[in-house]
């Protein structure tokens, strides 16, 4: 433009001046040593039981590969260990009034790792619009794409800054975008992923660790990311190595071939708490153990059944038989951890007595010369329990033995019957084929239990394959679903609590405590509950001890 | 002689062919008739609609008819192209060489063990020398051959960490214990079941011999018995126990190596069972069809040459 100013000219030219020095200095920021003043250096070796399928956060499906992507990958928020939501490669946001538009301004220094082609390459507001299509695509096949249907638009508003659109609001929308950000230009296919992609063996993110191999045994080799955006992580490399046998990993650990195991086997845990090499980690998930009833069997039916199975049960002595007490016994249908758990409902008692009262005021008062209970037809009070086998957990053995054991003593039959996994799934979930069974539910922070005890979710592969329905908790579910008061739905969940405790769709059990046993030359550990690497990156090993790593 | 193991060898690969076609298909089959399909491994299944599942399937290419979908894999399978695994997408082919070999490795070397334990045991019975030595070996055959692999894999395990202080499990980079590579090796060598049956076998097939006449011949002349004693006695035998044994060996390299952590075919026809992958299984189906029916040829190509009036 003619007759410029001459202060604009030369503020140009300074503003161009600080791009430059701001292009040049931002990356060192990040590349900068942490100001904690703990040493860089040393080698983490941990031990999974299990291989991971893939490496991507798009396709990963099981917890041993999506381990791996919180150390490759991050995504627009993260969570502190309290799991408040905190910024992550978001630096700001701000959300629309009407709780459905958020707009995201993305940090500048965010490097993708130094490989293919994607070397000091910036992420930007497209990565993260490519990633979320790429989610909703209907030829990706990834689990993500039912926490992500709500998502209704993403849209690039500058280079720095993305707004996505949801459907409808909900509570805690922030951290249910917490999604990991791909190169989708790095794809065979920018439009939809599949397995095959090479990128998901050889995966390109912005974490603190990048891959750098994946061995012929199956190890999984990652170094530093020395562009971190929160300043390059201390240890230096990273090693996943996959285990095929529980008690084969344990020993790793004890031999130091491992220096650390994400979720030690219950058994092991006194072992492994008695070597004073190892300090051990309590964490727990939004988990707990339960039994179904299918409330298609007659006599499951009656609430005073159901009653009597949870009071003829000890749940605190199989906590503390096969768990060595490490967890906690529960009430209702919510994980102790949860904002939704209702302390004021106890769990039942152990009171046989009282289960068989219950059981007699059911009408089974007659007992047959084997010492089961009779029914009307003469035969024996008999329940079939479905206990999944996958990947060998034998407390979940010891737990069904002794479920048997204590319904013997008030008179009822059960058998066990073990399924592999598929086909314990099939019986279960589709063909309603089953009495009893036992499973673990996990939960994410929304606590919702609705598709668990509404009686619309019922039919072949909906969570509520029990068959429960009572219009009252349908009414309360709805109610907690649609509101986006936090308050409000802490106390319809209470009541859905206690009323779930009451009816006892389930005979819930216990929350039992992860630990994860670490040595302790690894110093400054933090995990976060549900996303475990989270804060790997101000792990440390003192300079001392960071020799002698194992092979 | 060449001419005759050619024609051999041509008979049998035409009888593998059939065999391969029939022992795919009726792994294909097992696949389609079991409970579960590879849809949960990539969706949460429950957080679907049934149309969603269906799509996915779809994809996948699942819900094609079962004729259609092996034919489908077989023309592929005729060039050269494995597919790629339903779990990690990598090519099957690559996984099958690269576990492959590993496996190769560990069952040749655990068969090559148990032919020597047994060859041993059995000349000591056969030959009636060092009778107490035949007796101690024949009675630990006995007892190794009753014992489940997998217990006897735990307890070498037990044995290596707190008597010896070692830790014999494979866990990545594997220059640093070449060494321990023998102890899978012994426990699948000694452990698989069918010690005492192959030293049965070959004492039995020596003693047979040992009584031929021109072994008496042999003997009186003061010759050296091994001489003459090897093509009938051991070589006959030992290549049909090569061919036979072989399925067992595979087999117990399946347990062997989760125990022992080995990067083999056995721990990735594991996995692949579960997930229900199905591209994976048919390829190691295949290898292992392949190998057994080599260990055939083999057998029939090496009896011909030991006594040429077997081709017939």
């Amino acid at each position: 433009m003619p007759n410029m100013p001459k202060m604009e000219v030369y503020m140009k030219r300074a503003m161009v001046a600080v791009l430059l020095a701001g292009a040049v200095v931002l990356p060192a920021f990040g590349a900068e040593n942490r100001q904690d003043g703990f040493p860089n250096g040393g080698r983490l070796v941990y031990g999974e039981y299990g291989r991971p399928a893939t490496l991507d956060p798009i396709t990963s499906n099981d917890m041993v590969g999506l381990r791996v992507t919180e150390l490759l990958f991050n995504g627009l928020v993260s969570f502190s260990p309290k799991n408040e939501v905190v910024a992550d490669l978001a630096e700001s946001w701000e959300v629309s009034p009407d709780n459905r538009v958020y707009t995201f301004k993305l940090r500048r220094d965010i490097l993708w790792h130094g490989s293919s082609g994607a070397a000091g390459r910036r992420v930007t507001a497209d990565d993260f619009v490519g990633t979320l299509d790429l989610i909703q695509n209907p030829r990706t096949l990834t689990p993500l794409k039912a926490p992500y249907e709500l998502v209704a638009d993403t849209r690039r508003v500058s280079e720095d800054t993305v707004s996505i659109t949801l459907k409808r609001p909900i509570v805690n929308g922030l951290g249910r975008l917490s999604f990991k950000v791909v190169p989708t230009f790095a794809l065979q296919n920018p439009d939809f992923f599949a397995r095959d992609d090479p990128f998901s063996q050889k995966p390109v993110g912005t974490g603190p660790y990048r891959l750098r191999e994946v061995t012929p045994e199956g190890d999984v080799v990652m170094d530093a990311n020395q562009s971190y955006h929160r300043g390059r992580p201390h240890i230096d490399e990273v090693v996943l190595k996959p285990f095929a046998d529980r008690n084969v990993l344990t020993q790793s650990l004890l031999f130091n071939s491992t220096d650390m195991i994400v979720q030690l086997n219950a058994r092991d845990i006194a072992q492994v708490e008695g070597d004073k090499r190892f300090n051990l980690y309590p964490y727990n998930a939004l988990s707990y153990t339960f039994f179904g009833h299918n409330l298609q069997n007659p006599h499951l039916r009656k609430k005073e059944v159901r009653q009597a199975i949870a009071y003829a049960v000890n749940r605190q002595e199989m906590l503390d038989s096969f768990y060595e007490s490490r967890g906690t016994v529960i009430s209702g249908p919510f994980a102790p951890g949860s904002w939704a758990y209702n302390l004021d409902v106890k769990p039942l008692s152990f009171d046989p007595v009282r289960a068989k009262e219950l059981l007699a005021r059911a009408g089974y008062t007659r007992s047959g010369a084997d010492g089961y209970l009779m029914t009307e037809d003469g035969s024996p009070l008999q329940f079939t329990l479905k206990v999944p086998i996958e990947k060998e957990n034998e407390t979940i053995k010891r737990v069904v033995l002794a479920f048997q054991n204590y319904l013997k003593q008030v008179g009822v039959k059960v058998d066990l019957e073990f399924r592999e996994w598929q086909a314990w799934q099939e019986d279960v979930f589709v063909n309603h084929d089953f009495d009893l069974m036992i499973a673990e539910w996990a939960f994410d922070d929304s606590a919702d239990i609705s598709t668990l005890f509404h009686s619309k979710e019922t039919g072949a592969w909906r969570n509520n394959f029990i068959a429960y329905s009572n219009p009252e908790v349908d009414g309360l579910i709805i109610e907690a679903k649609t509101t986006l008061d936090r308050e409000k739905q802490r106390t319809i969940n209470q009541k859905l609590h206690a009323l779930l405790a009451e009816d006892q769709p389930y005979t819930f059990l216990w929350t039992v405590t992860n630990y994860a046993a670490i040595h302790k030359k690894v110093r400054h550990v933090d995990i976060q509950p549900f996303k475990f690497f989270t804060f790997v990156d101000g792990w440390y090993i003192p300079t001392k001890e960071q020799a002698g790593s194992p092979e | 002689m060449l001419k005759r193991i050619g024609t051999t060898v041509l008979q049998e690969a035409i009888r593998s062919g059939g065999l391969l076609l029939v022992v795919t298909f009726g792994m294909f089959a097992l696949l389609s008739l079991a409970p579960g399909d590879p849809v949960s491994m990539y969706v949460n299944v429950q957080s679907l609609s049934p149309e969603e599942v269906e799509a996915v399937r779809h994809e996948l290419g699942l819900d094609r008819s079962f004729p259609v979908r092996y034919g489908a894999w077989l023309s592929r399978i005729a060039q050269g192209d494995f597919g790629t695994s339903l779990r990690s997408g990598r090519p099957v082919a690559q996984d099958l060489w690269e576990t492959g070999w590993r496996t190769l490795l560990l069952t040749g070397s655990a068969m090559v063990l148990t032919l020597l334990f047994s060859s041993v045991t059995a000349y000591l019975s056969a030959t009636e020398r060092h009778p107490r030595w035949a007796s101690a070996l024949t009675a630990a055959g006995y007892g190794l051959s009753g014992v489940p692999v997998y217990w006897l894999g735990y307890v070498v395990i037990y044995v290596a960490t707190t008597r010896f202080n070692v830790f014999p499990v494979m866990s990545g980079t594997s220059t640093s214990g070449a060494w321990m590579f023998l102890v899978p090796v012994f426990v699948l060598g000694l452990g698989n079941g069918t010690v005492s049956e192959v030293t049965r076998h070959l004492r039995g097939h020596l003693e047979t011999v040992l009584t031929e006449d021109y072994i008496r011949t042999a003997r009186a002349k003061g010759a050296r018995l091994w001489r003459h004693l090897y093509k009938d006695g051991f070589v006959m035998p030992l290549s049909s126990l090569v061919a036979s044994k072989t399925p067992y060996l595979l087999g117990g390299a399946v347990i062997v190596e989760q125990v022992f952590n080995w990067p083999g075919m056995g721990r990735l026809a594991w996995q692949a069972a579960l997930d229900r992958d199905y591209p994976v299984l048919l390829g190691i189906t295949l290898v292992a069809a392949l190998v057994i029916r080599a260990g055939h040829m083999l057998k029939e190509a090496t009896q011909v040459a030991v006594n040429p009036q077997l081709a017939s």
